[in-house]
């Protein structure tokens, strides 16, 4: 194995600055900033609170003579048959937020949604979720959403918008009418019927992101503007150009469960599929691939074309005219070649030119049909850029008369809309305020997607619901109420979509149509099971013209996996989600390659101005030389409290391009200012002192020998010795499996242990001096050369040690192991020594340095009695002065050990899924219990690629990790061997 | 003098116990100038019982608690009566006082001998006292008095040991010391251990719900009411409409007459529900379910709610402390055998078979450990 780094400092010196900087000058600076009581919550710095600690043994006595405050305990008037109080409802519906769809189960308890499950019945998401559709549930209970509506800052009543707005469209001027992507059939009949009443309207969808190239692309070849399924579990050949299609492309959530699902090896069935990932900037899917291909956007372009060419002549297609390409790409036409009908090109551009390229390869490869679909084509991504660019120069001429914007935030995204001020009237429909919302004439609150009745039709044929899951909160209406109303309608949406179902969608069988809405409903989704019809049947060969410009410096602009297109800028537990890749939160950066910084002259963490705006600088291992990166979805401006300020608004380097939305730039100016400034980035914490953390090997040696790699396993169990009683288990031993391969570092797991544990958001400067809360965090390793190093994500959550270096010195007991394996800390009983923080070395354990709750230095989602809401009452919430860390939600443990003994049976394997497990769209974690030698985990336990972290120390993790197998050549004179490198330097844990 | 010393303080020492542990009256409620003094005073005579010839055993005030009380009383006090009929015309009140329909109220208002002017003149008393409320009974606080002149006493010890040297018997000095010190450590200890703990807490509830009549006298299981106690973790407190499917026919209390369920029908029916008072507070930081013990351990109520039947006013019995919650689960039997989840724990089976443990405890199958309860 060779070397792992974490970033560059530690590549070329081995150390981090930090580390360097002195680890003891930080933790003084540290200590130190704890007394500040600037800082500190109200109640006084902890010097204050010693200086009364005195005092208040006796005062506490006396105070105890008091009378406990009365606590009332109010019955429901008529208890609803289905709320048992105590216990939590779970409701099947729909995620839909004009990017992303997800099936989910909403998990309410007394009245409140508190946590967003995947469904594992859909045939689409299966069961998985991303990481902004577990955060989604907090948007409900966000401060920045619009309670009331307004006309021209004053709060009017809907009676009144209904009026104002029947009277303004009445006059029978021109409206444009503009919403994100509409996947929702019932929602698209509440449209007909507005444009029916004003006939004058045009409606517009308008995507951010836009994926308006493939849809043109495949207008051209098959004459039907779609775009296609992707079937990656049927790839066995896989070559992505740009595409973060495990990320933030297109349906991440689905396209994970495929990829994962080819990627699953064991010695029955030692195949996996190859990934091939050709890309700029390093993408948590270029992360993942066997092979990555650093290149620029113009050559990445150059290479497609020169493979169509090459797949063109062999399958007997006329070639288009492309310059030459630098970089050989034979071996990837060799082996496209070898894997027709099998393999699977995909390129992440929205340049219709280069998407022409791509399908024109898949069709000679005959891989439409098989890795690809156009029967089931994805509805996502509807928006035409060259029609939403016709609206903007009508828009420009003073054409429009009324613009209505649903959900759309054009003000951010383009950068500035100031010909929004040539419509003579604007309203904005939406949840929450943003920079749209306050630059429109008329604001309508929408609901949130939990309080909204709603359909979908992500895949063409498969149907999914949304039930209204708690009533809302705010004086709010659905945006297809306000529309219906305003085209003076009778029938509600709720009506309407009922109505829809029953008589459109449901199906034609009279017997099967009984209770079908009731249980649709509880379903969550609806499969016609007729095959859809395909798209196109026709092929016509494309005429590509590729005019690549040649540029030094090319800027490339990604949507972020935390933030998307900045919609959740305001959810404070995406902003604190490290980057898959950088693990930096808080700010977006300019991503530079460690050559081209060389060459510029900048330093990690320096400011550079681009255009005039300043910008951080990360020097990314990886980053294409002759690109920059920089996320979208930061420098928003009016997205709230938690939102504001953060970072700068990369849409504004965002250009047409023949009409397009291109998020490539090559007229960037870059200048050094000698600024420096520090990011919070988390991967340099909790380090394990360069142990062999992550043990890898190829396929071909994996098929030559399962153990391959994790050679050292079989040492260490060879010479476990040990003079404590061995642990035993009776009953129940809980235990963890990782699997290495399938996780792809999307985060999904973090932001669903934040949800289920109310673990506090600490901020950008605490999350620097490393204090995140984060139960569980994917560690990220480098290997290799900085200029196109190896990945590896590793979900790393406490290990629950059976022989716990944690638990010995607690002075007073508060963690202990349980009988069933699990290690517990005990909040009550802690007094905050950190003793165990200091001798886990997993570095999984954290410190309450303040008080997170109800204090205003903290001012995120726990200190406002709104957001408190989506706290999980099952877990407490802990006090300043404690240490807390994974329980492998115990909580869950204990309810479904409890339902097993109600109801009088054996606990069924699989039936516990702790938060992180049970949303993981690539299936990667496994929980289960260990004694059971049937259990799923147990059976990866017993394969040869499981390993525990640092197991040569004999704590006897319950986690396991399958060894991480890439689908490369074994490359010579690389011996697995370099884990004996283990450094002697002196340990300073940070 | 040293005779006079030692007398001074023990004198001091009674006194100010005794003058701190006597309850202090309360002020008598102000009159208002909208009536003649006299007519109130009358009327507030006439509610005391102190009008010769009206009332033959009891007066209003005897049952119709003016000052705040501990005790439970089934009547409604004074202010209740008040606010209820403060908005109601005078011939209400009267007719309600005079021509009781309850039983329980007919069989003591019928020894009254009121005619409607004194009817009137309480009323107007009962108006008045509306708005002054029952007359609160201040804390008794002889608890920190007592820490605090232990304190005196010690330090007074202290002082005369090394300056004053009065007292020549060094013994007697030395025996005060050790108790005073001792009764602190004492107060101390007692104070911190019921440190948010309730135990006999009983507050008055805002309807005089009675589990005698309900649970003993008219033998309705307890789960008729708690339906939620044997699948989850709150026992459930009833909502109004389990109420109301008794009560929706029986308006006349055994002990309370109409007023308490006129309480429960208004509630229906004016869609408010009632806010009764938690008795049983465990802390936030422990997780507890009533159908783990309820339904799998078969636990009794009574074991942890002691004998609820005989409970007019609930009262908490035990005191929900952790050592009382361990011990339990220390000594209980667990139902190994009868359920099916069980048979997990191979070495339990084994050992039992063998006959090295002859039951099985909660505590053997983890019942005692932190995260059982805590997380």
């Amino acid at each position: 194995m060779e070397k792992q780094w974490r970033s560059i400092e530690e590549y070329k010196y081995g150390r981090n600055r930090e580390e360097e900087r002195g680890t003891e000058a930080l933790h003084k600076n540290a200590l130190l900033d704890v007394l500040d009581s600037k800082v500190v919550d109200a109640s006084g710095s902890r010097r204050d609170f010693l200086k009364l600690f005195g005092f208040s043994v006796a005062s506490a006595a006396v105070v105890s003579s008091c009378e406990k405050p009365v606590q009332k305990a109010i019955p429901y008037l008529i208890k609803p048959e289905e709320i048992i109080p105590g216990k939590a409802n779970y409701y099947a519906s729909t995620f839909f937020d004009g990017t992303e769809y997800c099936s989910v189960l909403v998990k309410v308890r007394d009245g409140r949604p508190i946590k967003i499950e995947g469904n594992h019945q859909s045939p689409v998401s299966r069961g998985g979720t991303s990481a902004r559709v577990q955060a989604s549930v907090l948007n409900l209970y966000d401060d920045a959403r619009l309670k009331e509506p307004v006309l021209s800052g004053n709060v009017i009543s809907w009676e009144d918008v209904d009026r104002w707005v029947i009277n303004k469209l009445g006059e029978g001027g021109h409206t444009v009418l503009v919403t994100p992507t509409n996947i929702s059939p019932s929602t698209s009949e509440v449209l007909r019927n507005f444009i029916q009443v004003y006939p004058n309207t045009q409606w517009i969808q308008y995507d951010e992101v836009s994926a308006s190239g493939i849809r043109d692309a495949h207008f051209d070849l098959f004459g039907a503007g779609v775009i296609p399924g992707f079937h990656f579990d049927r790839a066995e050949y896989i070559l992505s150009f740009d595409a973060d299609f495990l990320g933030t492309w297109i349906a991440p959530v689905e396209f994970a469960r495929d990829y994962a699902s080819t990627r699953e090896v064991t010695t029955a069935h030692p195949h996996m599929s190859k990934h091939i990932q050709v890309e700029s900037a390093l993408s948590m899917t270029g992360s993942n691939a066997d092979e990555r291909i650093p290149v620029t956007p113009q050559e990445s372009a150059l290479i497609l074309g020169y493979i169509y060419n090459a797949v063109a002549a062999a399958s007997g297609f006329p070639f288009i005219s492309v310059p030459p390409s630098v970089i050989s790409a034979d071996r990837f036409v060799t082996d496209l070649l070898e894997n027709r009908e099998k393999s699977l090109v995909v390129s992440g551009s929205n340049d219709p030119e280069i998407q022409k390229l791509v399908a024109g390869i898949n069709y000679m490869l005959g891989n439409y049909n098989t890795t690809l679909d156009l029967k089931k084509t994805i509805q996502l991504k509807r928006g035409s850029d060259q029609e939403f660019q016709e609206f903007i120069v009508s828009l420009e001429q003073g054409e429009v008369d009324n613009l209505i914007l649903a959900n759309v935030n054009p003000v951010y995204s383009l950068g500035g809309f100031e010909a929004m001020k040539k419509a003579g009237f604007t309203a904005y429909i939406g949840s929450a305020q943003n920079e749209t919302s306050q630059a429109c004439q008329l604001i309508c609150p929408d609901h949130h997607f939990l309080e909204a009745w709603g359909d979908a039709e992500p895949v063409r044929g498969s149907y999914s619901l949304q039930q209204p899951c708690i009533h809302p909160l705010f004086n709010s209406r659905a945006f297809q109420d306000s529309l219906l109303k305003g085209a003076k309608k009778e029938r509600t949406y709720d009506e309407l979509i009922r109505f829809w179902w029953e008589n459109v969608i449901a199906p034609r069988e009279a017997e099967s149509n009984e209770n079908w809405w009731e249980r649709t409903l509880q379903a969550g989704f609806f499969n016609s099971g007729q095959e859809p019809m395909a798209a196109s049947e026709s092929y016509s060969a494309p005429e590509v013209v590729l005019n690549p410009v040649e540029s030094d410096l090319v800027l490339t602009l990604y949507t972020s996996v935390g933030l998307n297109d900045g919609r959740y800028a305001n959810n404070p537990w995406l902003q604190e989600l490290p980057d898959p890749v950088s693990k930096v939160c808080w700010d977006n950066y300019l991503s530079v390659s460690l050559a081209d910084a060389d060459k510029l002259g900048l330093e990690d963490e320096g400011v550079v101005s681009m255009d005039g705006i300043e910008v951080p600088v990360l020097i990314q291992p990886g980053q294409a030389k002759g690109t920059v990166s920089l996320a979208l979805g930061y420098g928003r401006t009016k997205a709230g409290k938690v939102g504001d300020k953060l970072g700068v608004n990369a849409f504004r380097w965002v250009i047409g391009m023949d009409g397009y939305r291109a998020y490539t730039n090559d007229r960037i100016k870059m200048e050094v200012t000698g600024k420096t400034y520090p990011l919070a980035r988390t991967q340099t914490h909790h380090t394990m002192e360069g142990r062999p953390i992550v043990r890898e090997t190829t396929l071909e040696e994996f098929r030559e020998d399962p153990s391959a790699g994790n050679e050292f396993h079989l040492e260490t169990e060879a010479h476990h010795q040990t003079l404590y009683p061995e642990a035993k288990f009776d009953g129940y031993h809980w235990g963890m499996v990782v699997d290495q391969n399938k996780c792809t570092g999307c985060n999904n797991c973090v932001v669903s242990c934040i949800a289920e544990n109310n673990i506090a958001v600490v901020g950008k400067e605490e999350v620097k001096k490393r204090r995140i809360m984060h139960w569980m965090r994917i560690d990220r390793y480098f290997s290799d050369h900085p200029d196109n190093p190896k990945v590896f994500h590793q979900p790393l959550m406490c290990q629950h040690c059976d022989n716990a270096p944690c638990e010995n010195v607690c002075p007073v007991s508060a963690t202990m192991h349980s009988n069933e394996g699990l290690n517990q800390v005990a909040y009550v009983r802690c007094i905050g020594t950190k003793y165990c923080i200091n001798n886990c070395p997993y570095r999984v354990r954290r410190f309450n340095w303040y008080k997170y709750i109800k204090n205003d230095k903290f001012d995120f989602n726990q200190n406002s009695d709104l957001s408190r809401l989506v706290l999980n009452p099952d877990v407490t919430v802990r006090e300043r002065g404690v240490v807390e860390k994974c329980t492998l939600c115990v909580q869950r443990i204990q309810e479904k050990k409890l339902e097993a003994k109600l109801e009088g049976r054996v606990l069924k394997d699989g039936e516990i899924q702790p938060a992180c497990v049970q949303s993981c769209p690539s299936g990667a974690l496994v929980f289960g219990n260990m004694n059971d030698p049937e259990s799923k985990v147990s059976k990866l336990k017993m394969q040869e690629r499981n390993y525990y972290l640092l197991e040569q120390l004999h704590t006897l993790p319950s986690v396991g990790y399958l060894t991480k197998v890439r689908n490369t050549e074994a490359e010579p004179g690389k011996s697995p061997d370099s884990r004996t490198a283990e450094p002697a330097g002196e340990e300073q844990h940070g | 003098m040293r005779k006079f010393s030692s007398l001074s303080f023990s004198l001091i020492f009674v006194a100010s116990f005794i003058f701190i542990t006597s309850p202090v009256s309360g002020e008598d409620a102000e009159h208002g100038t909208d009536h003649s003094k006299e007519q109130l005073m009358r009327g507030e005579r006439l509610f005391y019982g102190l009008i010769e010839g009206k009332f033959e055993t009891k007066a209003c005030a005897d049952c119709h608690n003016t000052v705040e009380i501990d005790t439970f009383n089934w009547n409604p006090n004074a202010w209740e009566i008040a606010s209820l009929y403060k908005e109601k015309s005078l011939e209400e009140f009267q007719n309600a006082v005079l021509n009781p329909t309850s039983q329980t109220m007919s069989v003591m208002h019928l020894t009254f001998h009121l005619n409607e002017s004194d009817v009137e003149l309480i009323k107007l008393f009962l108006d008045e006292f509306e708005s002054t409320g029952l007359t609160k009974q201040k804390p008794v606080i002889n608890k920190i008095f007592l820490f605090l002149i232990l304190g005196v006493v010690l330090s007074w010890v202290i002082l005369d040991i090394f300056f004053f040297k009065k007292v020549k018997k060094r013994l007697v000095l030395a025996i005060i010391f050790v108790v005073a010190v001792g009764w602190q450590a004492k107060l101390l200890y007692e104070a911190g251990t019921s440190l948010g703990r309730q135990e006999n807490y009983e507050p008055d509830q805002p309807v005089k719900f009675s589990h005698v009549v309900h649970a003993a006298d008219n033998q309705i299981d307890c789960q008729y009411c708690h339906t939620t106690v044997t699948h989850s973790k709150s026992a459930g407190i009833p909502d109004v409409n389990i109420c109301w499917n008794c009560h929706s026919i029986v308006r006349d209390g055994t002990y309370s007459g109409r007023h308490q369920i006129s309480k429960v029908v208004d509630a229906y029916e004016q869609g408010i529900p009632i806010e009764w008072i938690r008795v049983h507070n465990l802390q936030d930081h422990v997780f507890f379910s009533h159908a783990q013990h309820v339904k799998v351990g078969k636990i009794e109520c009574a074991t942890c709610h002691g004998p609820i039947e005989e409970m007019h006013r609930v009262k908490q019995v035990s005191d929900l402390s952790m050592g009382w919650c361990i011990n339990c689960h220390r000594d209980t039997e667990i139902q190994f055998f009868d359920n099916p989840f069980y048979e997990q724990y191979k070495d339990l089976h084994k050992k039992m078979k063998s006959g090295e443990i002859d039951r099985v405890t909660a505590e053997l199958t983890g019942g005692t450990e932190c995260s059982k309860c805590h997380y």
